[in-house]
């Protein structure tokens, strides 16, 4: 038989004999794109409930200045890194093996973080509930960034033992194959790799990334090049510099990358720039900024692909004691005049300082605001913003913020609201519940008599040099609910007005006018406006 | 012979093309994938939306939502459903993809696929739903051919490994089913 005619079905059998293999024999499949130099960063918001996932609290050389649920997953992106991760060792599952990509990539440990952030933010959180079979997943695409998100309903396990107990499932394992997905690797049907779609058993295995996980990333961002820099040693020396050794340093122009030491940040690694090399590019000698900490140090020498950025070495900063959370330092608040009344919550208080991370309580002239649903808003280490809430009294209040490590005050002035304010509680417009009734509020000068009007229409009803009301259809509908002596220690007058027998849907408007008790002269000055829906 | 291999064929292609393309799941045998869900659908999808929930505590999430029309595998029942799973995009500016989450191609809408979900009362964000049981794990695609409906299985670790034809499914858990009283 002729050689040509057997090429046709031989080509026919050949591709059905691929088309029909087993999947099992499927290798590393790529989700698209890459992690840019830029976003090389990796932060833990540790809100793991589990104890298990944060009773790890044995110091690790190889992991500086962190434990629990942070360091298992710092191991797991570690896994990833081109060469070894220090002496590889801080895994009984794979003695000196940790660091075992053999790719130009390198992630850049950045310690804590203080919320979930956003889907970009390259920060993994726990997630309150259950994902229906659902571990743990990462939000991509990954070209501006990613975030890592574990379900809270598994019982989480920070090792770092291989012997994780029953029931439970390993935070680091876990964490290496989400990372993956991270760095730009989906799934593979490859038994025993990393990158399996469904766990098997608890996870532990999954610790160390096999062949093809590592064709994977090599695929993702290349072999690790034979002149890509190598860190191999790291000395803190007494002086508190840090000498790093290695290869494959530039002359010149060398960026050192360390992690940051203070919880929140950004995610930038704290970088020393243009750091020249010494013993033809074996040594740097640098001063670590006072905002580095325990950590990882990467040296980038003056290139800027991925080939340039070396392997990530654990440097014991600080003694590898990560500082400690602080009390609450307020430097300022604003505004720190305020008016008695807030109408519609326009008026929002920000404190500023530092030592904010953790605020669990806020505490305004003696009232702590509600954690949930939340009346104040913790914006990093160093800002609180919340509504003014009514307080007791007009003059000085203290606002107080509180955390685990203490707290911290200062004071405000509370004056009374010039021109005069109503405020109808869940306002403008309001549905409120007839069996509830209306709370309402109108701020105005210690001893002012208010004229608390209601009408159905805002059609304007005016009796020159009386009164100017912005309600009432021309007095056609106006009522006066009542007369009120402004309270002169909280500069309102308070009033609950009962709404029971009105329908649902009935809807009606608000409006008061003062009479100052100092200077009593007309027309009435009128307030603001406010509307309510009486709901059910 | 010629018959039966063109028509395995693109069955063996749409498995290859459909296999997962990107965290990790629980892994479950078919029995186990019964005895953990309320309802497995064979349905066709008839709407697909994504919606956005921005939560106090768990921050942004995107959930995509959709509704099966279809038959229960359990008892024959002709029910219609919405399944919630986390991931999607509301636009292109706007949204995630999520590495547990099915493909676009599994999700579109005339898609007749077979299902598994479960009520979970908090999905994140303190959304409840209906979840596609295993995210990705939990829906198969399912196509005609000359010896039937076959569902397209995702290979070792997933509930259904191989195709299989749908009938078999059918029996498979219903008898499950019935095992674990459901």
């Amino acid at each position: 038989m002729k050689l040509k005619n057997l090429a046709l079905p031989a080509a026919l059998i050949g591709s059905s004999m691929f088309l029909l293999m087993p999947q099992d024999l499927q290798g590393f499949t790529l989700i698209g794109g890459s992690l840019s130099l830029n976003q090389r960063d990796v932060r833990v918001f540790n809100n793991f409930e589990d104890v298990g996932a944060n009773n790890n609290q044995t110091p690790d050389a190889n992991f500086p200045g962190y434990f629990g649920a942070p360091m298992a997953i710092w191991k797991g992106i570690s896994e990833w890194g081109s060469d070894l991760h220090g002496n590889g060792n801080g895994d009984p599952h794979q003695n000196g093996g940790i660091g075992s990509g053999g790719a130009n990539f390198n992630a850049s440990w950045q310690g804590l973080a203080i919320g979930v952030g956003g889907t970009n933010d390259n920060i993994a959180s726990a997630l309150p509930g259950s994902g229906g079979g659902v571990l743990a997943f990462v939000e991509t695409p990954i070209s501006d960034g990613w975030r890592m998100r574990f379900y809270e309903n598994w019982n989480w396990a920070d090792g770092p033992t291989a012997s994780i107990g029953s029931n439970t499932i390993d935070l680091q394992g876990v964490a290496t194959h989400e990372y993956g997905h991270s760095l730009g690797l989906g799934h593979t049907n490859v038994s025993g790799a990393t990158m399996t779609p469904s766990i098997s058993g608890n996870g532990v295995v999954d610790r160390s990334i096999a062949a093809d996980d590592i064709a994977g990333v090599q695929a993702v961002y290349g072999v690790k090049s034979a002149s890509k820099p190598r860190i191999t040693g790291l000395v803190v020396n007494v002086n508190d510099t840090v000498t790093v050794t290695g290869t494959n340093f530039s002359a010149t122009g060398n960026e050192v990358w360390f992690t940051q030491a203070a919880t929140g940040g950004t995610g930038f690694p704290i970088k020393v720039v243009n750091v020249a090399s010494t013993g033809g590019g074996t040594s740097i000698t640098v001063t670590p900024p006072a905002t580095a900490g325990p950590g990882d140090v990467l040296v980038r020498n003056s290139g800027t692909g991925n080939a340039n950025l070396s392997n990530a070495w654990p440097a014991p900063l600080n003694g590898g004691v990560i500082p400690g959370p602080s009390a609450p330092q307020i430097s300022g608040i604003s505004p720190s005049i305020v008016p008695a009344v807030n109408v519609d919550d326009s008026v929002v208080v920000t404190v500023t300082g530092t030592g904010f991370t953790g605020v669990s309580s806020v505490v305004v002239d003696g009232s702590a605001l509600l954690f949930f649903p939340p009346q104040f808003t913790v914006s990093g280490d160093t800002q609180v913003t919340f509504s003014m809430p009514k307080v007791t009294k007009l003059g000085a209040i203290n606002v107080q913020l509180i955390n685990a490590e203490g707290s911290g005050i200062v004071g405000m002035s509370v004056i009374a609201n010039n021109p005069p304010a109503l405020e109808v509680s869940n306002s403008n417009p309001s549905f409120v519940l007839s069996v509830i009734g209306l709370t309402i509020s109108v701020g105005a000068s210690p001893l002012d008599t208010i004229f608390l009007l209601a009408s159905p229409s805002n059609l304007p009803s005016s009796l020159p040099g009386i009164l100017n009301a912005s309600i009432g259809d021309n007095f056609t509908s106006l009522i006066l609910l009542g007369n009120l002596i402004v309270n002169p220690l909280t500069g309102r007058a308070d009033v609950q007005l009962p709404l029971s027998g009105l329908n649902p849907g009935f809807s009606a408007f608000l409006q008061a006018g003062r009479l100052s008790f100092i200077n009593p002269t007309l027309p009435l000055e009128m307030t603001n406006v406010q509307q309510f829906t009486v709901l059910f | 012979m010629k018959k039966l291999l063109l028509a395995a064929l693109p069955l063996a292609l749409l498995a290859w093309v459909a296999a997962p393309a990107t965290a990790k799941i629980e892994r479950l045998s078919l029995e186990q994938m019964v005895e953990k869900t309320d309802n497995a659908l064979d349905a066709e999808i008839v709407a697909h939306q994504v919606f956005k929930v921005d939560h106090p505590r768990d921050g942004e999430l995107y959930f995509t939502k959709l509704t099966l029309a279809g038959r229960s595998l359990r008892d024959g029942r002709a029910t219609t459903v919405d399944v919630v799973y986390a991931g999607g995009f509301i636009d292109e500016q706007n949204g995630v993809w999520n590495s547990e989450a099915p493909s676009e191609d599994d999700v579109r809408i005339g898609n007749k696929v077979v299902a598994f979900y479960r009520f979970v009362p908090n999905l994140g964000g303190d959304v409840s739903a209906n979840a596609l049981y295993t995210s990705h794990g939990g829906i198969y695609r399912t196509q005609s051919g000359p010896a039937g409906r076959v569902v397209l299985g995702r290979g070792e670790g997933y509930a259904i490994p191989f195709n299989t034809q749908i009938e078999n499914l059918t029996t498979s858990v219903r008898t499950f089913s019935e095992k674990f009283g459901k």
